[in-house]
């Protein structure tokens, strides 16, 4: 049967029709990406004169010190037992002389915050102080996992609304009476990925206007740069879904290897933490994951401004790793169970 | 005969067990072929090979004179017995979509007018009655216009209405000289809409041919059923060798029609409540095979 494009365009429109004629589906993939960087923001981000905590015990005014955020305990022992688990930096006393001061041996945080403290109430250091002012832009931690938690959502998008949706179908029958007309099964996951792609596009945009509307941050690349990794790692990550999908009818096995492989991608892929300081070994497979590929292009074009040009390995990776396995996925595909 | 459409010795193999088992037929241009037979006899088994769904073991199929392939299937329309449309589309949208997947498709208004599709036109397909989805699936088998229809039970779960109502669909369909393949195992079906009909069992065709013919062949005899009440079964015996008891009625098969209902009125019977019956195409199966149709 000869390639046809209307085809193509038929399973397209009726996919998308599916997708926003179902609510649950359009409000998730706004939503999610929505309520995570609210959480991450609130997190981190909401209290910026807080960012260091210090525990104290006793009914006495705190002083205001930069960066610094008093928690108040109602004994000594409560205090250290939070600064055990580091869930504060700090702990001492206020309103007492000889003030006293404990610290987490082993937190860089810790040592900071005790260097503030040293700064603004404890006996001054003798001078001269040196002091080095790095021009640069801060990035908070919001900043930085923004693009990984919209990379995410473009995951799941793909493996869960490309191959899920692919098994579903087939265990229904739909597919079963679509080998029944001309429609190729090249067609077909083609029309997928691209309607998967047209949902994402404008998921993503939406979410980084929604997201720049609550927290505003600073995109040093350009806009359009960004959206070309966009699509490239959407089309890199649906094709993964195409592989699991081309023979599956239990929707269970499916859902269990989806999550077999989502896992390892995620924290692979410096969605939420920075693999610096992890093993080799680590670093060498996160190269291959399309989702670390797509993540880590966009942080540069966000924040350090890189072009196209510069990322051009990137990109040709996402696209070839997209059309290798969509290939192989439609070479693999069956249209029912024999 | 000169037919458009052949089955040759097919064979589906599902390791040990053949789940069709060397059938053959043939179909004449612009003739209904019922397949009858219980619940996995093979018939839907058959009609998946047919229309390449699932890969045959051995066999020929042939249409129009050339073995079955991409470029004759095209001429093909399926409607399954157990299928699902493409989730939250109106009934209009399945028809376009449907259509635009055939280089070559029928009028939509046509298609609607042959469907009656008119009534529910724009509501939900998941929304509609059975019978109404019935008719939907009808139409998008019928969408690019098919020379060769195969229809997998489709009035299975209807109502009596709704199943008079697609009949009369496929008695128009046959009109436009569509020659149409039908799996039921409904006998009024069958006799009301098949030219020839083959009866399967066990993956096997054990019978074939004219629905009276087969009938005809296999059965030279009438059933006269008298109601229990009004005849003692003893003196029933002393005139009549064939009898089985049935649902309130004795069942007497007799080859003489005149001679049996003389010996009936010179037993002074009441035989204002008997009925006379030929034997039809359940009495048939049951004869070839043992069991209920329905079984």
């Amino acid at each position: 049967m000869n390639f046809s494009f209307k085809r193509v365009i038929a399973v397209i429109k009726i996919r998308n029709r599916e997708f926003y004629r179902d609510l649950g589906a359009l409000g998730w993939v706004i939503i999610f990406p929505l309520i995570m960087v609210l959480t991450f923001g609130y997190v981190f981000d909401v209290d910026k004169g807080g960012d260091y905590k210090i525990g104290y015990w006793g009914n006495y005014p705190t002083p205001e010190i930069p960066h610094i955020q008093w928690v108040q305990y109602k004994n000594k022992e409560e205090a250290l037992q939070k600064l055990k688990y580091q869930k504060i930096d700090l702990a001492m006393t206020v309103g007492q002389r000889p003030a006293a001061l404990w610290s987490a041996a082993k937190s860089a945080r810790s040592n900071l915050a005790k260097e503030i403290v040293h700064l603004h109430l404890l006996p001054k250091h003798d001078p001269p102080y040196f002091e080095e002012k790095i021009d640069g832009k801060v990035l908070s931690y919001l900043d930085w996992v923004f693009p990984g938690i919209v990379n995410l959502n473009i995951m799941f998008m793909g493996l869960w609304g490309v191959g899920w949706v692919i098994v579903r179908q087939r265990k229904l029958g739909v597919l079963k009476r679509f080998k029944a007309s001309p429609l190729t099964a090249f067609e077909y996951l083609l029309a997928q990925l691209l309607s998967r792609l047209i949902v994402m596009a404008l998921s993503g945009v939406l979410v980084y206007a929604l997201a720049n509307l609550i927290y505003p941050f600073q995109i040093e690349g350009s806009y359009f740069q960004l959206l070309i990794f966009f699509i490239a790692g959407g089309m890199a990550l649906s094709s993964v879904g195409f592989i699991f999908a081309s023979r599956l009818t239990s929707e269970e096995l499916c859902n269990g290897l989806l999550n077999f492989i989502t896992y390892p991608l995620m924290f692979i892929s410096e969605i939420w933490f920075s693999l610096e300081g992890s093993p080799v070994w680590v670093k060498e497979i996160a190269y291959y994951s399309p989702l670390w590929q797509m993540t880590d292009s966009m942080r540069k074009i966000m924040y350090e401004g890189e072009q196209l040009t510069d990322l051009l390995p990137s990109l040709i990776y996402l696209i070839s790793f997209g059309l290798v396995f969509t290939l192989v996925g439609s070479l693999l595909f069956k249209w029912n169970k024999d | 005969m000169d037919p458009i459409f052949e089955v040759k010795h097919l064979i589906k193999s599902y390791g040990q067990h053949k789940a069709v088992d060397d059938v053959s037929f043939q179909i004449e241009k612009g003739t209904c072929f019922g397949l009858l037979g219980p619940n996995g006899a093979g018939k839907s088994t058959t009609i998946e090979c047919i229309e390449q769904i699932i890969n045959y073991t051995s066999g020929e199929i042939i249409f129009e004179g050339e073995p079955v392939s991409e470029k004759t299937l095209v001429h093909f329309g399926i409607q399954f017995q157990e299928t699902s449309l493409p989730a939250k589309l109106k009934v209009i949208e399945v028809l376009d979509f449907f259509r635009e997947l055939y280089p070559l498709a029928r009028d939509r208004d046509e298609l609607i007018e042959l469907c009656h599709l008119n009534p529910f036109l724009n509501q939900f397909h998941d929304k509609i009655s059975g019978g109404q989805r019935q008719r939907l699936l009808l139409a998008v088998a019928l969408c690019h216009k098919p020379k060769f229809l195969m229809l997998d039970e489709p009035t299975t779960g209807l109502d009596p209405q709704a199943r008079r109502n697609l009949w009369e669909l496929v008695k128009n369909i046959k009109r436009e000289g569509t020659t149409v393949v039908l799996t039921t195992h409904y006998m009024d079906e069958a006799f009301e809409l098949c030219d020839r009909i083959g009866i399967m069992d066990k993956g096997k065709l054990i019978a074939e041919g004219k629905p009276k013919e087969l009938l005809k062949k296999t059965f030279e005899t009438s059933v006269i059923e008298i109601p229990s009440e009004v005849v003692d079964f003893k003196k029933l015996e002393e005139k009549f060798s064939d009898i089985h008891p049935s649902d309130k009625v004795y069942e007497l098969t007799v080859k003489d029609l005149n001679s049996a209902l003389a010996e009936l009125a010179s037993m002074e019977l009441d035989l204002s409540g008997l009925n006379i019956r030929q034997k039809n195409l359940e009495d048939l199966f049951i004869h070839l095979t043992g069991k209920d149709l329905r079984s």
